[in-house]
């Protein structure tokens, strides 16, 4: 490992740049499918309500309607969701729609016109029922159940140590209540896919970051056999979480299956917006108390985020934002207790960072908070109480070597004193200020493997097989780093075989920063099979010892010479082997405990500290973020400069979420109103890394892709505070808000 | 998007009466790019059956030098308008609001009468049909206004009645400044308004078959100074949140004459009185400057959530005027 260090670590053209910079890639939509039939949904006007009746009639008789199919149609059961526990999302409304844009019925036509006319002409008669729209109210009593089961999806307890007396002996408490909004994804590509029956077998072709999940909900939603459907990730524009909920898949693939035509769907951005899922808006009770020194003592924290209509993501959001609830702090004493609430809003669901971003705003502003009351420098209290190895995190977890977020609390003081200097008292409108997280790589507390496979191809050389989806973060280069280095290989001697369902094998979701981390150990360890298969075949072939054999990646290399992996794979094949490398990885994690939480989620957590200089305008309100520094402890970059990438993209992201951008659940449709930061409203982004490797990581690589927009937000919060004095507890922190603080502290 | 019919005309006259021929079921369609997103988002109650397309009609596209009036055809486009050495050496404030608008894409396609007669931006009014249904209103004749109790921080401050939306267009509180006038022509024939005057809170006072023709602005006095400037949350690609319009005239050091317009604060460009006489008068340096702003907008009556818009348009004011001293 590491001795022919020649892919892993270098940087170079991305494999897939060139091709998506001019148009050969194809995304789903770039398909031409003949004879597809064009699809249309019918969407629910109210957010909460029975439905008495569907009347098809006008829309049947529409020409060119081909057929229209309501929840009565679906053959399987009439329910999806990631969550096992949760499945609780109908694909055609059944009897009750939930929020207002759901699915109530779709159309099949011969022309996309034809199926949006047919789709407005359906009449759906409701009776209302009282919809809650936050939590607070779905929870009040009398309240109307939005499932059977209650308004309350999940709950989520966590205690360590004992709070009440830490708190009782603490000698400064902070506390306060902070809110962030729900947030849409944004990703340049809509929802998009295609669907055609293949020798009985329902193909489905669409944009996705989580195929194989995507199978198996397919399967129950069609009432199908496992080798009836096959799922294919298409080229996909973005995702960021909003990707891994099943969208068009259902309807393409339920109408291709019963007309037995291809069909295809992709949404309107308006439809996007208001079909797809948020991010969960969260209201954070928190209070934190320290000793006179500053070292943290306790913690306390209550959690609520609205899950909307549907569960999805909801109780791994709920989860991961409690675990995570101390930030990357030694905290001995803690109570959290989190829960996501149903109302009758679009379905929340995965987006970037799982609620962690939502947490990190609470304890990074109550770190500060601290730090003003005992009068100490804010870094200096971080770096006091942050995670050393050995040192337990609120799960009551042992954490390993790999914690580099004292180096990036300590690389981001010296720049902070930098700006400072150069700052100097300035006209206390520009401010400096810091955010710090920890995150968990790979779900929380349950088993999320990988899987991998190596073979040889036709022509000689080795083909990588991988159910991970590349959803434009560059997992597929990653990946294929990885093998090239094992197999002393370069990326372009691989050939890849990627998210098809019918080719490849589960390699788990996309999501939560797992693949670099997860898939990566899988094919490294799929690569090691292979070599060891190879040179074990090829001692037996040429009767030396394998000590004595070489694999060049080509072939393996002995004292009389060589043996190509085709003749290696045919001398297996005659014994009925194969020449095959699998690979197989699941990180360690111990299941959190009902009643107190403790567990051991994650395997690794990538940290992290970023920096940034804020201009206030005290007059209008407006902050700009001028500068922003940033520094990540991943364990290794397998590929820098995707690693820096992430890092921009992510806090563009963050900027987004501390300024701009805030869901209205009633009139945002597009991004004519709802805005997200152009190239022209995020800062100049210097990011860095640092490599405290992960003994269990591939190249002793973690993650980055959530880490990268955690800190962001509140670096601009606590700069704001530094500018000007106020501090904002909601965000985005838009011109309303920072215009209202301003004046309410008088300063103006 | 429905089917419609789509015709072309060669004359304003020929658009008129085509229009009339269609008893209120056609739209005029110019650059197409307010109107086809408004169409394919079936946002009103009615659907027209026929566009009848303007940009055929030649002689109403460009900038022509009449002796002391600048005639602009309704029909030029944005872009023209910000690279037109006319325009941008004798109304820089025109210039420079075109050039704020949209993208380069957009402003390729769309026309200066387009510009002054697009729809409201209020999201309420542009909910999308096919998601659930639009939201009706008493803009588009029943309903309740959303924005009222609603989140109404982009909407007016000022001169609201019954609908609270703002005039969108960038050009308009330009021209406002400029002093221009447009023409309209109708089945009864042509008639001329001052710019802001066709506006009116529930839209502009334009009837189904009359068609803005062209935009005349006067010639400014040598010695006047003019300019625009917009304030929006997101850099590019975004409509004002405040935007302000100036002409200031200025003889020995002495302001005679102020034409101050804000924009995106009520339905018409806002002509600013307060401003305008603390200004006339008074010696134009910094100190009359920072007066003036703060009397912007005083009448304003802010909705629940949109003071901010004020503190906004003050400081606006602020840059812009200073801007002007040389
Ligand atoms: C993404 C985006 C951003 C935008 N940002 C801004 C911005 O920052 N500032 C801004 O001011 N605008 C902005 N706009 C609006 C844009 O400027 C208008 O869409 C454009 O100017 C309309 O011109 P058009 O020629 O395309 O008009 P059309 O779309 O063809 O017509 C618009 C309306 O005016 C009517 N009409 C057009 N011409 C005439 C005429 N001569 N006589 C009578 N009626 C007529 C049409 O019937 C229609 O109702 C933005 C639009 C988009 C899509
Ligand atoms: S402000 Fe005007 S357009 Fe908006 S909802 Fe009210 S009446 Fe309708």
């Amino acid at each position: 490992m590491g001795t022919f260090n020649k892919v892993v670590g270098v940087d170079g053209v991305r494999r897939d740049t060139v091709d998506k910079l001019t148009g050969k890639e194809r995304f789903s939509g770039d398909y031409k499918i003949p004879g597809a039939l064009a699809l249309a949904i019918a969407r629910s006007s109210e957010a909460h309500a029975l439905i008495k009746n569907i009347d098809l009639t006008k829309a049947k008789a529409l020409p060119g309607v081909v057929r229209v199919f309501t929840a009565e149609d679906v053959p399987g059961e009439n329910s999806y969701g990631i969550i096992p526990i949760t499945k609780d999302q109908p694909m055609l409304a059944a009897g009750k729609v939930r929020f207002k844009g759901e699915a109530v019925a779709l159309v099949a036509a011969e022309s996309l016109e034809v199926a949006r006319e047919a789709a407005a002409l359906i009449e759906v008669e409701y009776e209302p029922l009282k919809a809650s729209f936050t939590p607070e109210e779905a929870l009040a009593d009398g309240a109307e159940a939005i499932h059977d089961k209650g308004n309350l999806c999940f709950e989520h307890d966590s205690l360590m140590g004992d709070p009440d007396k830490a708190f009782a002996e603490a000698a400064v408490i902070v506390e306060d209540t902070y809110t962030t909004s729900a947030i849409e994804h944004s990703y340049m590509e809509p929802e998009s896919g295609f669907a055609v029956m293949e020798d009985g077998v329902v193909v489905v072709t669409v944009s996705t970051q989580n195929p194989h999940y995507d199978h198996a909900d397919l399967c129950r939603l069609l009432g199908l056999e496992e080798d009836k459907v096959r799922v294919k990730q298409a080229t996909t524009g973005g995702g960021f979480g909003g990707k891994l909920d099943l969208s068009v898949h259902s309807y393409v693939a339920l109408a291709t299956l019963l007309t037995g035509r291809p069909s295809r769907l992709a949404y309107t951005r308006e439809e996007s917006f208001a079909a797809s899922a948020k991010r969960h808006s969260f209201t954070i009770k928190y209070r934190t108390a320290a000793d006179a020194e500053g070292n943290l003592l306790a913690v306390d924290a209550e959690l609520v985020a609205d899950t909307g209509a549907y569960a999805s993501y909801g109780v791994a959001v709920a989860m991961r934002a409690a675990v995570h609830a101390a930030g990357p702090y030694m905290v001995p004493n803690s109570r959290v207790y989190s829960r996501a609430v149903y109302t009758n809003h679009v379905f929340s669901g995965a987006m970037r960072g799982f609620g962690v971003p939502q947490v990190a705003l609470a304890h990074e502003s109550q770190m500060e908070k601290i730090a003003a009351k005992l009068g100490m420098d804010p870094i200096e209290l971080r770096l006091k109480n942050a995670l050393k190895p050995g040192d337990k995190t609120i799960t009551g977890q042992v954490l390993g070597d790999s914690v580099g977020i004292r180096e990036c609390l300590e690389k981001i003081k010296a720049v902070r004193d930098e700006w400072g200097a150069a700052k100097g008292d300035d006209d206390g409108v520009r401010g400096i200020g810091v955010g710090a997280m920890l995150y968990g790589i790979g779900n929380t507390g349950v088993s999320n493997p990988s899987t991998a496979q190596i073979r040889v191809n036709k022509e000689g050389g080795v083909t990588l097989y991988t159910g991970c989806a590349d959803i434009g973060q560059g997992s597929d280069h990653v990946l294929l780093g990885i093998c090239a280095e094992t197999l002393g290989l370069a990326r372009e001697d691989i050939a890849l075989v990627r998210a098809d369902t019918m080719l490849t094998t589960n390699a788990g979701a996309t999501s939560a920063s797992r693949q670099t981390y997860i898939s990566g150990n899988a094919v490294k360890a799929a690569a090691e099979m292979f070599i060891a298969k190879a040179v074990e075949a090829a001692a037996k072939v040429s009767g030396s010892a394998a000590s004595e054999l070489c694999f060049t990646g080509t072939a393996v290399k002995g004292p009389d010479g060589e043996l190509s992996l085709l003749e290696i794979a045919e001398s297996l094949r005659a014994e009925g082997r194969e020449l095959e490398g699998e690979g197989y990885f699941d990180p360690e994690t111990v299941p959190l405990d009902h009643h107190t939480g403790q567990g051991k989620p994650y395997s690794t957590y990538g940290f992290a500290a970023q920096l940034t200089l804020v201009h206030v305008d005290k007059a209008t309100a407006e902050v700009r973020v001028e500068k922003l520094f940033a520094v990540h402890d991943i364990g290794k970059a397998i590929y820098p400069q995707g690693v820096i990438g992430q890092i921009s993209g992510g806090s563009a992201m963050g900027v987004g979420l501390a300024l701009m951008e805030e869901f209205d659940h009633t009139s945002d449709k597009n991004f004519d109103t709802y805005l997200i930061p152009t190239v022209l409203d995020v800062p100049d982004v210097e990011a860095s890394f640092i490599e405290h490797a992960e003994p269990t990581g591939p190249y002793g690589a973690k993650g980055v892709g959530e880490p990268a927009l955690i800190p962001t937000a509140p670096a601009i919060v606590n700069a704001i505070a530094d500018a000007v004095g106020v501090r904002i507890t909601s965000l985005p922190a838009n011109l309303e808000r920072v215009h209202s603080a301003l004046q309410l502290m008088g300063g103006k | 998007m429905k089917y419609f019919s789509h015709q072309n005309v060669t004359s304003a006259k020929e658009g008129v009466s085509c229009a009339k021929d269609c008893n209120g079921k056609a739209s005029f369609i110019a650059g197409g790019t307010d109107l086809l997103g408004i169409l394919k988002d079936n946002l009103l109650p009615t659907y027209p059956e026929k566009l009848i397309n303007l940009k055929t009609i030649e002689a109403l596209a460009g900038v022509e030098n009449l002796d002391g009036v600048v005639r602009i055809g309704a029909l030029t486009k944005l872009s023209a308008l910000e690279r037109d050495l006319e325009i941008t050496r004798n109304f820089p404030a025109l210039a420079s609001a075109a050039a704020s608008v949209a993208t380069p894409e957009i402003r390729n396609a769309a026309t200066l009468g387009g510009n002054l007669c697009q729809d409201t931006r209020c999201w309420y009014y542009r909910y999308p049909n096919h998601m659930g249904g639009r939201m009706d209103c008493p803009r588009k004749g029943s309903g309740p206004c959303h924005a009222v109790l609603g989140d109404n921080r982009y909407h007016s401050v000022v001169d609201g009645k019954r609908c609270f939306a703002p005039c969108p267009s960038d050009t308009a509180v330009a021209l406002a400044a400029l002093g221009a006038t447009v023409e309209v022509l109708g089945i009864e024939g042509a008639k001329n308004l001052p710019i802001e005057e066709i506006y009116s809170p529930m839209g502009t006072v334009l009837k189904a078959e009359e068609i803005l023709t062209h935009i005349d602005i006067p010639a400014p006095p040598p010695e006047s100074i003019q300019g625009f400037k917009k304030f929006t949350v997101r850099k590019p690609i975004d409509f004002a949140i405040v935007s302000i319009a100036a002409k200031v005239n200025i003889t020995n050091g002495i302001v005679d004459g102020a034409n101050i317009f804000f924009g995106a604060v009520a339905p018409q460009p806002y002509r600013d009185e307060a401003v305008e006489s603390a200004l006339i008068g008074e010696k134009f340096d910094t100190k009359s400057i920072a007066k003036a702003a703060g009397q912007a907008l005083v009448k304003a009556k802010p909705l629940s959530m949109n003071a901010y818009k004020i503190d906004i348009a003050r400081t606006l004011t602020v840059e812009l005027l200073e801007s002007f001293i040389i």
